[in-house]
């Protein structure tokens, strides 16, 4: 091997060493980055204003990432810049553990997080009776879907269907919130049944010791309907149940519009006016019946003046 | 102490003493069930004299001689809610009837029902536009410079507006069940009204259907209205005069229009959440709503056990109003018993027409040009 070759090979060792060493570089940075971003607890947790900002920086890491590999395997079709030291090899060897460890660690950190989810889910599962559903239950209920499930409904779309991912888990999420709240509604609905019961029983109990009892079941009914409108009434005024009924129109309205989204999509790929569209045109239409209605009555007014 | 042998043996002799009765109930209720029954409701016959958009406007003409005719028509004005079928519920028991047999020409206004381009009317569009469109309407085809208004429920609260916007027009203002105060706790509506988020459910549904708003009345007293009303049902389904009432009842309650969206956020809001009527702070329009220019006679009648409008939301009213002249009028019945029920027909409606009746001067002729009612209608007839 003759000097000049010899210096060709150094250069090229050199320049296929470089750019193998930024893609590990960067390489090691996304994955690092991930980390991070899964892993809160770690030393340098990242401090992003938002998930979006967090993505967007991963995704450069990673597009350079990708750029500096391409150029990198260009250079190795080249024979003349494919042969490697010895060293670089080795220079390589390390690069290519640092990466192992990074995706390990990165992975290991998305495991420990899904499973920590995992185990609050659990633990609030665990909390919750559903054997005997009461008040403090839906609640506990309303308050996991609310803190945990919805969550995963909330979670960022990506991609050419985001839009479309977006309004159907949007939907999905409405319709469970509904949901709760539309359960925690009968139940309310129920307590002054349950009630009436219970103080008809004792009524009765009583009653039978003094000796007296209602002729006829005419009378039972009587008594019982009595007791169950008072019940009905009082609940009727608390805030509770005021609450809890404002809240299930609210979230069924709201189910509603989510819902009329996603077939909006569907009707958009037929050849069939959107609600959304036919409403801005009747928006338009009152407006427009508004100042026709009004100029016609100045005139008919100024006609009246005129005689 | 009881005898509780002595308990059972009487509940077993009941048992079989009413399942004896029971298979007669069943052959009689089935024949019942079966039979033609009249359910018919609105039977008394009347004239579509106008119409706009999905409102129009019946007439009723009295059939008495011109010397017991009043000189002043009665135009009225229904709720946006359920309709104003209730007013003419059967013969015996219908106000429309009443009025006709003492001498008024009623004019009746039909709200129809609104559809989805009706979602962005406002209660404007309702007052200054529908119910002066029709006022007018009367006004020409009367040959009268003022007509007398009768307001239903939030009819009348929409009478009430109308009024002040207009007491050139109004001769004298007749309010039944009517909604002015809204911050009260007595009636549940106005308790709930107060924490809906309105917004949201505008937004979400555009026009409130007409079976969700059901379902609410419903639930003001479910003991009595989902469970009293049908066991009663099931006690009388054997006696067809029963059943047709009874159905003629769930006819009209059923028969429930939706209520345009943006009406029912400016209602909920202006009236039910901030109460601006009564504080005479109220704007439609941009206009102010002073009560002080509502100076025509004002009868004001309202129901003690009325659910829906109780009497704190209904007597503040003639207090504000400008005119010297009022009267309120507590009747002990209920928000429909007042209308319906066989006890209220001596009492309430006889009451409007012997008020109207002793303030029944002639009204100044109306200098217009336009068309009488000798002269061509403007719509087709559609007697009934």
């Amino acid at each position: 091997m003759n000097e000049k070759n010899q210096n060709s090979e150094e250069k090229s060792n050199s320049k296929s060493s470089e750019m193998f060493e930024n893609w590990v570089s960067l390489s090691g940075q996304f994955f690092d980055d991930i980390n991070k971003l899964w892993n809160t607890g770690s030393k340098e947790p990242m401090q992003f204003r938002s998930f979006e900002e967090a993505m967007e920086q991963i995704n450069s890491t990673w597009q350079l990432s990708l750029k500096t590999w391409q150029s990198f395997t260009e250079s190795l079709q080249n024979p003349d810049e494919s042969i490697l030291s010895e060293e670089a090899l080795e220079e390589r060897r390390k690069a290519l553990e640092k990466i192992m460890e990074a995706m390990a660690e990165s992975f290991k950190a998305f495991q420990e997080k899904s499973m920590e989810q995992a185990e609050t889910m659990k633990n609030s599962f665990e909390d919750m009776d559903f054997k005997k559903i009461d008040k403090e239950m839906l609640k506990k209920w309303q308050s996991f879907y609310e803190n945990d499930l919805s969550k995963i409904f909330g979670m960022p779309q990506v991609g050419l269907g985001r839009e479309y991912q977006k309004k159907i888990a949007d939907a999905l999420d409405k319709f469970n919130l509904f949901n709760a709240s539309a359960i925690e509604f009968l139940y309310f609905f129920y307590l002054p049944m349950e009630k009436t019961f219970i103080l008809m029983q004792k009524d009765m109990e009583k009653m039978v010791a003094e000796g007296r009892m209602p002729e006829n079941s005419e009378e039972y009914y009587k008594m019982w309907l009595k007791k169950l409108e008072s019940h009905y009434m009082s609940m009727f005024h608390s805030n509770e149940y005021v609450s809890v009924m404002a809240k299930t129109l609210e979230n069924m309205a709201q189910f509603k519009s989510a819902r009329d989204s996603v077939l909006e999509d569907v009707v958009s790929s037929m050849p069939v006016p959107t609600k959304s569209e036919i409403d801005e045109m009747y928006q338009e239409i009152a407006e427009l019946k508004r100042v026709v209605k009004r100029l016609e009555k100045e005139k008919r007014k100024e006609e009246e003046n005129t005689e | 102490m009881i005898d509780v042998s002595q308990l059972a043996d009487k509940f077993f002799d009941d048992m079989a003493d009413n399942s004896q009765k029971a298979k007669s109930y069943l052959n009689d209720a089935f024949e019942a069930l079966t039979s033609d029954l009249d359910d018919t409701i609105a039977a008394t016959p009347y004239e579509t004299v106008y119409k706009e958009d999905r409102i129009k406007l019946k007439y009723y003409e009295s059939k008495v001689s011109n010397k017991k005719k009043r000189k002043t028509p009665l135009l009225i004005v229904y709720a946006l809610i359920n309709r104003e079928t209730m007013l003419d519920l059967q013969p015996g028991r219908s106000v429309i009837e009443k009025f006709l047999d003492d001498g008024i020409d009623v004019y009746m206004l039909e709200w129809g029902y609104p559809s989805f381009k009706d979602k962005y009317l406002t209660i404007e569009d309702h007052i200054e536009g529908y119910i002066d469109n029709v006022v007018d309407f009367v006004r020409n085809r009367e040959n009268t410079e003022k007509v007398n208004l009768m307001g239903i429920c939030m009819g009348g609260t929409f009478c009430t507006i109308y009024s002040s916007f207009h007491p050139e027009k109004v001769k004298n203002l007749v309010l039944t069940v009517t909604p002015s105060n809204f911050d009260t706790n007595e009636g549940l509506l106005h308790v709930w009204m107060k924490q809906i988020d309105v917004d949201k459910i505008v937004d979400g549904f555009g026009n409130i259907p007409g079976d969700i708003m059901n379902f609410g009345f419903l639930l003001l007293n479910p003991a009595r209205l989902i469970i009293d009303k049908y066991k009663g049902f099931l006690n009388n389904i054997d006696n067809k005069v029963f059943l047709e009432n009874f159905v003629r009842m769930e006819k009209w309650i059923y028969d429930s229009p939706d209520f345009p969206g943006e009406t029912f956020r400016e209602f909920i809001k202006k009236m039910y959440q901030q109460n601006l009527l009564i504080k005479n702070e109220l704007t439609i329009g941009g206009k102010k709503v002073d009560l002080s220019k509502v100076t025509m006679p004002v009868l004001n009648i309202y129901a003690q056990f009325d659910h829906l409008v109780p009497p704190s939301a209904a007597d503040k009213l003639t207090s504000v109003v400008g005119s010297k002249d009022t009267e309120d009028l507590c009747l002990e019945t209920g928000h429909i018993g007042i209308y319906v029920s066989s006890k209220f027909q001596k009492k309430f409606a006889p009451k409007i027409s012997q008020w109207l009746l002793e303030r029944d001067k002639p009204e100044a002729k109306k200098k217009t040009t336009a068309k009488s009612k000798n002269s061509k209608k403007q719509s087709s007839s559609e007697a009934a």
